[in-house]
C-alpha cells in the first residue's frame, strides 16, 4: 500500500470484461430478436398506433345543360358521427350535443344507447348546416367527429327534375340521368395514409395509397331556357284543365337531342320528403299510352310508302261510320269524300281505317316498326318503356283498323316525338339522345321516302289551318305542321267513356323543321278534353317559346310584310 | 487480405450512403407530399367556392326569375310577329 499503484487481481479484470461482454450480448440478442424475429409484427403495431388509412370521397361531377349552365352541383357538407363507446362513458355531454344539433336529448341518447356494444361508428346527423357543424366541432367532445360528405343541389328544382333524377344520401344516383351515368359522375374514391395523434386526430398526411378520381361533368342535350318554357306551359295546361298528369317533349328533329322534357306532377329533387305520389315518374319515357289520332299521319305515310295510295287519292268516308266485323268505326260526323289532307285535317277515323286496310298487315307493320313503335328509342333512359306494337303477322283486320287511328298499340310521348322527327327530317329518323351530341353532323337512319315525309308534312300543315282540328296550335310568324289526338283511356274490358288523353304532336318551322314538340295531357277533367282544345294551346306556347329561344327564322311572314317602304327604313 | 478489407469497406460506405439517401428521400417525399396536399386543399377550397358560385348563378338565372323581372320590372315583352322584320343577307 506504500506505492500509488493499486494492485488489481487479474481475475477481476476478466470478470469485468465478461460482465460487460454479457450485457452487450444480451442487448445484441434482444436487438436481434426485435429487429429480425419480430420486425413485421412490431412495425404493424407501431403503424397501427400512429398511422391510419382513411378513405377520401371523390367529388361528384356536375350535370350541365347544353350551354354549360349547371343543373346539378355537389358541394361539401358535414355529417356528424360519433363513437358510442366513448360517449356512453360521458352521458352528461348528451344535452350539450343535442343542443348543438338542434335535436332533443332523448333522441341523441336513444341513438347512442341503441347502438351495439362494440360498434365504434354511428351517424348522429347527416348533411348538417355549416353553422351546426361549427357548433358541434366547437364543443370538443371526445368521440364526436365531423365527416366531409357531398350534398347534391339542383338549382332548377322541380323544372328539370325528371330528366336529372336524384341521388340518395350516399351520393349514388338512383333515378334519371344521375342513375344512368352514375359511374362516370361519381369518379372513384381514394385512400390516404395519415399520421394521427393520441386522440385520433389526423395530424399529418404521409402519402396516397390510392389517389381519388373526381367524377366527370355530364353535358346534357337539355336547353335550360326551353326546359323552363316547357315546364311552365305544361303546368299551366294541367292546372287549367284539372288534369291528372301531363308530359311534354321538345326534340331537335335532326339530331334527336331532347331539348326539354317535363312531366306533371313533378317533384323537387332538393328535398326527399313530401313529394306527391307518382310525381317522381318520368311519364314521357316510362308510360306508354295509346296515341289515338296522332298516329294517323303514319297510317297515311305507310300507305304512300307502300304505294297503295298516292297524294291525289280520295277516300269516301260516308256515312261517317264503317263496320268491320264487330267493330264500328265512327267519325265525329259524315265528312263525305276526303283527300288524304282532308282525312288528317278532320281527323277522320273512317278515312284512316280505309287507307290502312288497303295494305298488307305485315307491310304496314314493317313501316310502323321502322318508325320506332314498340322499339327502343336509343335514349338509354332508366326504366324506359318501349310500348307495344304486335307483329303484323298477328294482326286481325279489326286490329289493323284500330291501329290506323291509334288504338291497339301504345307508345310513349318520347317515341311519338321520335317518329314525328322522321316526318320533320325528310324521312330520316334520329336516335334519341339526352346528351349533347359531340358530332354536329349526326344523321339518323332513313325510314321513309323523303317525298313521302314531305307530302305528309304538307298535309299536317293543313291541320292547323282554319277549319282544322289543330287550329289552336298555330304559332305567329311560323309555319306549323302537326296533329291532334284524343284517345279514350283504357278500362278493364274496354274503354272509359269519360276519361281521355289529349295530344298534340307537331313540328316547326314547317318549311324546314328543326323542332318536334309532343304534348300529352292525361285526363283533362274540365269542360274540354279534345287534343285540339287542351294540348294544342300548350303546344303553341311551348313551340313559340322554343323557336324564340333558338332564334329560328320566321317562315310565315308574307314577303309584303318584310319588304320595307322608304319611309320605314328611316326608323331607327 | 487488405484488398478484401478495402472492398468490404467500400461496400459498407456505399451501404451507408444509400441508407442515408433513403432516409433523405423519404423525408423529402413527405415534405413534398405535404406541400402537394397544401395545394390540393387550396384547389379544394377554390372548388367549393366555384361550386357555390355555380349554384348561385344557377339560382339567380332561373327561368322563372328572369321571366318575372323582365316582364314586371323591366317592362319587357315578346315582340308581336307583325313588328318583326327579317333581313336576308
Amino acid at each position: 500500500m506504500s506505492n500509488n499503484e493499486t494492485y488489481v487481481k487479474p481475475w477481476r479484470h476478466s470478470l469485468f470484461m465478461a460482465v460487460v461482454g454479457l450485457v452487450a450480448l444480451v442487448v445484441l440478442g434482444r436487438a436481434f430478436f426485435l429487429q429480425v424475429q419480430q420486425k413485421s409484427f412490431l412495425q404493424k403495431q407501431g403503424a397501427a398506433r400512429q398511422q391510419r388509412t382513411i378513405p377520401v370521397v371523390a367529388t361528384r361531377g356536375r350535370i350541365l345543360d347544353r350551354n354549360h349552365t349547371p343543373l346539378a352541383v355537389s358541394t361539401p357538407i358535414s355529417s356528424v358521427w360519433v363513437d358510442p363507446r366513448k360517449l356512453r362513458q360521458a352521458p352528461e355531454n348528451f344535452s350539450k350535443l343535442a343542443q348543438a344539433l338542434a335535436q332533443t336529448p332523448q333522441r341523441v341518447s336513444v341513438a347512442i344507447n341503441r347502438a351495439p356494444e362494440n360498434r365504434g361508428f354511428i351517424y348522429l346527423a347527416r348533411h348538417v348546416d355549416p353553422v351546426v357543424a361549427e357548433n358541434v366541432s366547437a364543443l370538443g367532445i371526445d368521440g364526436v367527429n365531423l365527416q366531409r360528405e357531398y350534398h347534391r343541389y339542383y338549382p332548377s328544382g322541380e323544372v328539370s327534375s325528371h330528366i336529372l333524377g336524384s341521388t340518395n344520401i350516399d351520393g349514388k344516383g338512383i333515378e334519371g340521368m344521375e342513375a344512368l351515368w352514375n359511374e362516370s359522375l361519381s369518379g372513384a374514391p381514394g385512400k390516404r395514409r395519415v399520421i394521427q395523434d393520441l386522440k385520433g386526430r389526423e395530424f399529418s398526411e404521409i402519402e396516397y395509397v390510392d389517389k381519388e378520381r373526381d367524377g366527370s361533368d355530364l353535358l346534357l342535350s337539355i336547353d335550360r331556357r326551353i326546359q323552363y318554357v316547357a315546364y311552365r306551359e305544361l303546368k299551366r295546361a294541367v292546372d287549367v284543365h284539372s288534369a291528372k298528369s301531363g308530359s311534354v317533349v321538345v326534340m331537335n328533329s335532326r339530331t334527336g337531342e331532347v331539348l326539354a322534357l317535363a312531366n306533371q306532377p313533378a317533384f323537387n329533387p332538393n328535398t326527399s320528403a313530401g313529394s306527391q305520389l307518382g310525381s317522381r315518374r318520368n311519364r314521357a319515357v316510362t308510360d306508354p299510352v295509346e296515341p289515338g289520332s296522332t298516329l294517323k299521319p303514319f297510317t297515311i305515310a305507310a300507305g304512300l310508302e307502300l304505294g297503295v295510295i298516292d297524294t291525289s287519292t280520295v277516300i269516301d268516308t260516308s256515312p261517317g261510320t264503317y263496320q268491320i266485323g264487330p267493330l264500328r268505326v265512327r267519325d265525329f260526323r259524315d265528312y263525305g269524300k276526303l283527300s288524304l289532307e282532308g282525312i288528317l285535317k278532320k281527323s277522320s277515323n273512317v278515312g284512316a281505317t280505309k287507307v290502312s286496310l288497303l295494305s298488307d298487315p305485315a307491310d304496314m307493320w314493317a313501316v310502323l316498326d321502322r318508325l320506332g313503335f314498340g322499339n327502343d328509342t336509343g335514349s338509354l333512359f332508366p326504366g324506359e318503356n318501349y310500348g307495344v306494337l304486335r307483329h303484323g303477322s298477328a294482326w286481325r283486320q279489326v286490329e289493323q283498323a284500330t291501329i290506323a287511328y291509334g288504338y291497339g298499340l301504345s307508345a310513349t310521348p318520347l317515341q311519338l316525338a321520335r317518329a314525328y322527327s322522321a316526318l320533320a327530317n325528310d324521312g330520316v329518323m334520329p336516335e334519341v339522345s339526352f346528351l349533347k351530341r359531340e358530332n354536329p353532323d349526326y344523321k339518323g337512319e332513313k325510314v321513309l321516302n323523303p317525298q313521302v315525309a314531305r307530302a305528309v308534312r304538307r298535309m299536317l300543315e293543313a291541320v292547323v289551318e282554319p277549319g282544322g282540328t289543330g287550329e289552336r296550335a298555330r304559332v305567329a310568324g311560323y309555319r306549323v305542321a302537326g296533329k291532334t289526338g284524343t284517345s279514350r283511356k283504357p278500362a278493364p274490358g274496354g274503354y272509359r267513356e269519360d276519361k281521355y288523353y289529349a295530344f298534340f304532336a307537331g313540328m316547326a318551322p314547317a318549311s324546314k323543321p328543326e323542332l318536334v314538340v309532343v304534348v300529352m295531357i292525361d285526363e283533362p277533367s274540365g269542360e274540354k278534353y279534345y287534343g285540339g282544345d287542351v294540348a294544342a294551346p300548350a303546344f303553341s306556347a311551348i313551340m313559340a317559346g322554343s323557336l324564340r329561344v333558338l332564334g329560328l327564322t320566321m317562315d310565315a311572314i308574307e314577303v309584303s310584310q318584310h319588304e320595307t317602304s322608304p319611309s320605314d327604313e328611316e326608323e331607327g | 487480405m487488405s484488398q478484401r478489407f478495402s472492398a468490404a469497406l467500400v461496400c459498407w460506405l456505399i451501404l451507408l450512403t444509400s441508407a442515408i439517401a433513403v432516409v433523405y428521400t423519404r423525408h423529402q417525399s413527405r415534405e413534398l407530399f405535404s406541400e402537394l396536399r397544401g395545394f390540393e386543399k387550396k384547389i379544394d377550397e377554390l372548388n367549393i367556392d366555384w361550386g357555390q358560385l355555380q349554384l348561385e348563378y344557377g339560382t339567380w338565372s332561373m327561368g322563372a326569375r328572369v321571366d318575372e323581372i323582365s316582364r314586371r320590372d323591366l317592362k319587357m315583352f315578346a315582340p308581336d310577329f307583325h313588328d318583326v322584320r327579317i333581313i336576308h343577307q
